[in-house]
């Protein structure tokens, strides 16, 4: 091919000069570009991010239900060992309220007359007894606690074989009440009902004796007892469904 | 139409005191909503009206709380009866006397349920406690002023609905509207 091969002064000056501009410009765009790949970088970083935030939240959503599943099955799974421990028939049933007054314990669960459940029915738990049925409407019932003032139920301590009855005393404690002062309880002694009061089966656990206080004054005993329910923590109760309550009036 | 208003209220502040303010912390407290309402209806409804609300929300409570029935009934339109005393005494229709007087009453309550109870089951006495009434009543004060003043709006709009006719279609008595 004809013609210049080599660059004039003209050529070589407009070269010089410009040289350093576009330097500087394709730097500048380069680290612009750079710039503009890590921003998108980064908002695609963030997008996993939230996606991945999401998922987690899922995966701990699907682990507490699977906790708390577990944890229901366990507590179904111990009511149902105790259901077919307890003499037939019984009758499981859910708390659905709960007494909202200071003077009276009570619970409201969702089993009602239409289920068979009448008044006096016991009510226990896989811990322990719970209390009796007060009322009942088609499809609810009324549960009196035995920690309330107004319950009574009738026991013998487990070692030393004494009798008394349990009262509510309108707190998270039981008074183990009429043990003349010669009769031998133990601290740490555990209490079951006796059966005795037609109420309920022989042999439920109801409790621990706490304390145990004698005074100069009266015929008997002042013993405390630590129920052996946690009543701030119920949830599923079984009915021991009774035909003839000594409780009806 | 009054009537049917504060008895809904009544049974949606049961329903959350029987189920979703049970799961607070013991330390908490219980908050009496439903006493409030009571205290209320003593201070801002008529005699008859007032009474028959009170009344059936009474019934209603002894249908949730207790073991004598016609304990709560009794005792809320005594509350109603003292607070209707005092109200022809004093102006109470103001957040500033409500609260005492909801606080007092409280405690009155209190003395008439352990008094009631002690004497229909002597050889139970219900345990009284200073250091639960007073979270009680802390509570009652607390709490006093803002429910009073949701139960104060839900008051104006049944008078204002009241006012237009808008419950059943009801026309003002005015004929010149």
């Amino acid at each position: 091919m004809a013609g210049r091969k080599e660059f004039t002064v003209l050529h070589k000056f407009g070269l010089e000069v410009i040289g350093p501009f576009q330097t500087a410009i394709s730097k500048v765009s380069n680290y612009s570009g750079s710039i503009r790949q890590k921003y998108l970088d980064l908002l695609s970083i963030r997008e996993e991010n939230e996606q991945l935030r999401q998922e987690l939240l899922q995966y701990r959503t699907a682990n507490i239900e699977y906790r708390e599943a577990l944890a229901t099955n366990v507590r179904l799974q111990k009511l149902l060992e105790l259901k077919e421990s307890l003499p037939p028939p019984t009758l499981t049933a859910e708390i659905v309220g709960k007494d909202p007054s200071l003077w009276f314990r009570t619970l409201t669960i969702n089993r009602g007359s239409s289920d068979g459940v009448q008044k006096g029915m016991p009510v226990v738990t896989v811990e322990g007894v719970v209390g009796q049925i007060l009322t009942s409407s088609p499809n609810y019932s009324k549960v009196l606690l035995a920690t309330d003032p107004n319950s009574a139920v009738d026991v013998i301590t487990q070692k030393t074989r004494v009798h008394g009855i349990v009262k509510g005393l309108g707190r998270d404690a039981f008074g183990l009440n009429y043990v003349l002062k010669s009769a031998v309880v133990e601290k740490g002694d555990f209490v079951l009902t006796s059966g005795l009061g037609g109420v309920f089966p022989k042999g439920l656990i109801v409790g621990s004796v706490l304390e145990i206080t004698n005074s100069r004054r009266g015929m008997f005993q002042k013993i405390e007892i630590e129920p052996a329910v946690d009543f701030s923590q119920l949830e599923y109760l079984i009915i021991i469904m009774k035909k003839d309550s000594l409780t009806e009036e | 139409m009054f009537i049917l208003i504060f008895l809904i209220l009544g049974i949606l502040l049961l329903v959350l005191q029987t189920t979703f303010l049970q799961l607070l912390p013991v330390w908490l407290g219980k908050p009496d909503l439903l006493f409030l309402l009571i205290v209320y209806i003593a201070c801002q409804a008529g005699i008859l009206r007032g009474a028959l609300v009170v009344l059936l929300l009474g019934l209603l409570m002894d249908a949730f709380s207790g073991v004598f029935l016609g304990l709560y009934p009794v005792i809320y339109l005594l509350v109603f009866a003292f607070i209707k005393g005092i109200s022809s005494q004093i102006a109470i229709n103001e957040f500033a006397y409500q609260i005492p007087l909801a606080v007092i009453s409280y405690i009155l309550v209190g003395i008439g349920m352990f008094l009631f109870s002690f004497f229909l089951t002597p050889d139970s006495p219900p345990q009284w406690s200073w250091g639960i009434m007073l979270l009680q009543l802390i509570i009652l004060a607390v709490i006093g002023t803002p429910v009073f003043g949701i139960f104060d709006n839900i008051m104006s709009f049944y008078r204002s609905s009241k006012a237009s006719g808008r419950f059943l279609g009801t026309k003002s008595s005015n004929r010149f509207n």
